[in-house]
């Protein structure tokens, strides 16, 4: 069976934009909440305090925290997606009209 | 050299000057120094002279949102020409979009044509990651380290997540994220008004809009005049929903308006807008279709500005006014910002 192009784009970009809407301002969170901590708190300093008997190195702090924030507000972003969906049997359609 | 060729020629001038810039960017060197340098390892940011330590968060913070403020008031005052003509997004998705033309064009349309291509990408997508890094970590050594494939593991997997991000932007989202992902693009019914200058159509002299026989002058050379707007409105809506407003009537040539109905405004446009329907939310205001009708138009002999970039305001004949109220707000809000960071320094 073959799709029709126009619902094949349709989909493609709800789902474009569903994972834009969760990635993308995430994204944006992160990298800021990335430079506003580490402006107050050396990443070399964290780990001797974290992981003392470990060699760890500026970069692999920056990079490790920023990732950590991309996690905790990707995951936020997704909670908001999911509780944003419409619940099942609230569709418009089967509210009878007039 | 005629118009039409200099267009041609300047036209790719300012996408080339800006990406060429941004890779020239790392290069720059001020007082011995690489001029812009955000060193993460040294926890030490060099600009243009300025040096900021881990303590001048809020110089940085203050200056990000000084600019954020300038670029909502410049697009509250002449439109989205940053999406446009500035914007990375923009910039890397028509070099995206040479490479392809260029590549169909010698290659047409065979696997080789999509190898090459992929490769071509691939490579510019690097460099830009490259460059991207350079910006945080000195890029001549950074380069040099590449050259000899000494890069660090957090190097490499830096630059790899860049072009990676540069490859999806600009190779096949393109200006989907403009009109689904940019959240500046959301902002726009908030920063624009009636007066803002956006790409429109001029229909009461572009329409009716049809093919017709050469040499028939235009609108003002034959003396038909503009249309009044409620008619000229009525067109673009039949002309937009033929299943809603039925066929459109036949006009002879004589009475047709100066839309040769070429379609080019069309092919030209990015994002596949017919600007001719009427302002839409996700114009870029890039002016492809501007320049494609105004070569066309040339080419008939025709007057240019069927498609202006202008405000609806003006074009319906009010006055300019420069102080409105998101002006006043625009501007307050940087001025305060500004007086902020002055007396933060004092």
């Amino acid at each position: 069976m073959t799709r029709d192009p126009l619902e094949t784009g349709m989909r493609r970009r709800h789902l474009l934009q569903q994972w834009g809407a969760v990635l993308w301002p995430s994204f944006i969170a992160a990298g800021l909440a990335s430079v506003v901590f580490f402006a107050f708190i050396d990443p070399l300093r964290l780990a001797a305090i974290s992981f003392p008997g470990r060699a760890i190195s500026r970069e692999l702090g920056y990079t490790a925290g920023f990732f950590m924030f991309w996690m905790v507000t990707a995951a936020a972003s997704t909670i908001t997606w999911y509780l944003l969906r419409p619940l099942p049997g609230a569709d418009d359609d089967e509210v009878p009209l007039g | 050299m005629s118009a039409t060729v200099r267009q041609h020629w300047l036209q790719p001038l300012p996408t080339t000057l800006l990406l060429v810039s941004f890779h020239l960017l790392p290069w720059l060197r001020w007082d011995g120094r690489q001029a812009l340098l955000l060193d993460l390892p040294a926890r030490r940011f060099d600009l243009f002279g300025l040096t900021l330590w881990p303590d001048d968060i809020g110089i940085l913070l203050g200056l990000f949102a000084v600019l954020a403020v300038a670029l909502a008031l410049f697009t509250h005052l002449c439109g989205r020409l940053w999406c446009g003509h500035a914007c990375p997004q923009t910039l890397w998705s028509t070099l995206f979009g040479w490479i392809e033309r260029g590549t169909r064009h010698w290659l047409g349309d065979s696997p080789t044509e999509r190898v090459v291509r992929q490769v071509l990408w691939a490579a510019f997508a690097l460099w830009t990651g490259l460059t991207f890094v350079g910006l945080f970590t000195p890029i001549d050594r950074l380069l040099w380290r590449a050259m000899q494939l000494r890069l660090g593991a957090w190097e490499t997997s830096w630059i790899l997540f860049y072009a990676a991000a540069t490859w999806g932007n600009a190779g096949f989202l393109r200006r989907q994220v403009c009109s689904t992902l940019c959240p500046f693009a959301r902002f726009q019914p908030l920063l624009r008004d009636g007066h803002t200058p956006r790409m429109l159509y001029i229909a009461p002299r572009g329409e009716p809009r049809g093919p017709r026989p050469a040499g028939l002058g235009s609108v003002a050379a034959r003396g038909r005049g503009l249309l009044d707007p409620v008619t000229a409105q009525d067109y673009v809506f039949r002309a937009a929903h033929p299943a809603l407003a039925g066929p459109m009537p036949r006009f002879a040539a004589d009475r047709l308006g100066d839309c040769l109905d070429c379609g080019a405004c069309v092919r030209a446009c990015p994002i596949g807008l017919d600007i001719r329907n009427g302002p839409d939310a996700e114009c870029l205001d890039c002016g492809s279709c501007q320049v494609a009708c105004r070569q066309v138009q040339q080419a008939t002999g025709f007057d240019t500005g069927l498609i202006r970039h202008i405000s609806p305001d003006r074009l319906a004949g009010q006055p300019r006014k420069l102080l409105r109220r998101r002006t006043c707000i625009l501007i307050g809000l940087l001025a305060a910002l500004v007086l902020l960071g002055v007396w933060q320094q004092v």
